[in-house]
């Protein structure tokens, strides 16, 4: 049921409900100026929002491949890839220090008799070779002083213990730092060519603590660090207990001595400006 | 004979055009439409350069809109209500020129014969645009739009029974002028043009 609707209404319904009134000729011309400053500023805006997400895409996957490459696991592998090259080395070397030497032989069987007493110079002989090798090398040579000290305190405390074996390079993961008894921990921290050279050099020293304290079997293991994960794990360690000052500066700036005469100069410069001032 | 055939033949053609944003499907819709929304806006806005601005403003809309619509009503239909709220707003604008008129109703429905077989719509656009502006919105909105009190009254922020009461003031209003041109033009004996409808002498 509709309701009838008023006379009024449907005359003009009727009327102008369809009326037509012709626009000017200027009146599209208008339409299109205002229509085109929007497709342009469309376009202005939406460019440089697709740029921003690429180069955050591009960021992203850079940094994503950043991590796997610099990851802990490729470390490990690289550390056990250079431990494995330098165990054999050194089994080389036993095998050449075995086969020759008579004199060798005769002198264990004295350090044997007199372990005690050898043990300690032994140690400090060493350390004072680590500690030359560390001046040569400033940063890394510094932790090597430090766990060489400590080898070498667990060296004096196992001898006798354990049967005379060989020495033998072991490579294994810097978290799986063994603490088996009889065992000695050297870590050399392998950063370029010229500390890998060191590790080469430095070979003979183990045998020749080997030959002294024949009840220690000496572990060794190897880290091989990136730059980057060298300043990642001392920003680990600085929160940790196990923080090192000495070792950290050596680290962040190997030219400690360079630097230690700056300041010095600084304040010889101060004192004479006070001086000049005065 | 050269017969001019348009680029999208189809309602359904040119919506798809209009919302890929294609400048021929905007101009063959201004061209189809622009006459008919510019009488609409021309209704509500009595200058005919506003209201042909408003006419632009209501096509920038329908093209900037043309992804809402979901081609489930009539596209004119969709076009005419987006014209309408356009000149709505310019009608708020010009809100302050606005003021109340006392009218006095017909209580008997008038005889439209005569007006419907003598008036054009130019003339019934003239008797229009003598109303008070609330009075010529509400009136449009109903009786040539279509639109409910409910609607008016949510469009306008308005409640229902003001816009009942202003549409029947809108009416009597019109009726007026109506019977008063009608009186004259028979004392006259026949149509004149020279008929003032603002005062029907």
């Amino acid at each position: 049921m509709s309701i009838e609707k008023h006379p009024i209404d449907d005359l003009f319904a009727r009327k102008l409900g369809k009326n037509r009134i012709e626009p000017s000729e200027e009146a599209w011309a208008k339409l299109q100026s205002r229509l085109q400053p929007q497709k342009s500023e469309t376009r202005v805006v939406l460019l440089p929002v697709w740029r921003v997400w690429a180069v955050a895409a591009g960021v992203s996957v850079v940094l994503m491949a950043g991590w796997l490459v610099f990851s802990p696991q490729n470390t490990v592998s690289n550390n056990q890839k250079i431990a494995a090259s330098v165990n054999k080395k050194q089994q080389q070397t036993q095998a050449a220090a075995q086969q020759g030497v008579a004199q060798q032989t005769l002198a264990q069987n004295v350090a044997r008799q007199n372990v005690a007493r050898q043990n300690q110079p032994i140690a400090r002989t060493f350390e004072s070779n680590r500690e030359q090798q560390s001046h040569e090398i400033a940063a890394p040579a510094n932790t090597q002083k430090h766990h060489a000290a400590a080898s070498h305190a667990n060296l004096a405390e196992n001898t006798g213990q354990t049967a005379h074996e060989n020495p033998k390079y072991v490579a294994e993961a810097p978290k799986v730092r063994t603490e088996k008894t009889g065992e000695v921990t050297v870590i050399l921290n392998i950063d370029d060519r010229e500390t890998a050279t060191m590790a080469d050099v430095g070979e003979p020293k183990p045998a020749e603590i080997d030959e002294a304290t024949p009840a220690t079997q000496p572990v060794v293991v190897i880290k091989k660090r990136t730059k980057l994960m060298r300043f990642l794990a001392k920003v680990r360690d600085m929160g940790s207990d196990q923080a090192d000052e000495n070792t950290l500066m050596a680290r962040v700036n190997p030219k400690t001595n360079d630097l230690e005469s700056k300041i010095e100069d600084l304040k010889q410069f101060n004192f004479n400006r006070k001086q000049s001032n005065n | 004979m050269i017969k001019i055939l348009p680029l999208f033949n189809s309602e359904e053609n040119l919506v798809k055009a209009l919302k890929r944003a294609e400048p021929k499907a905007q101009r063959q819709l201004y061209d189809k439409y622009a006459a008919r929304m510019l009488a609409v806006c021309r209704r509500y806005v009595m200058d005919d350069m506003e209201a042909e601005d408003v006419m632009i403003g209501g096509f920038m809309k329908v093209f900037e809109k043309m992804e809402q619509f979901k081609s489930e009503g009539s596209f004119e239909g969709w076009v005419r209500r987006i014209m309408v709220n356009e000149a709505l707003m310019a009608v708020r604008k010009n809100k302050g020129k606005e003021t109340d008129y006392d009218t006095n109703e017909m209580e008997q429905l008038p005889d439209c014969q005569w007006a419907d077989q003598n008036l054009e719509a130019n003339d019934l656009m003239k008797i229009i645009e003598t109303l008070p502006a609330g009075y010529q919105t509400i009136f449009n909105l109903y009786a040539i739009e279509g639109y409910s009190h409910a609607e008016i009254a949510q469009t306008l922020g308005i409640t229902e029974s003001t816009s009942k009461s202003q549409l029947h003031r809108a009416r009597g209003w019109l009726q007026e002028k109506i019977t008063l041109i009608e009186k004259n033009t028979r004392r006259r004996f026949g149509t004149d043009s020279t008929i003032n409808f603002a005062t029907g002498l």
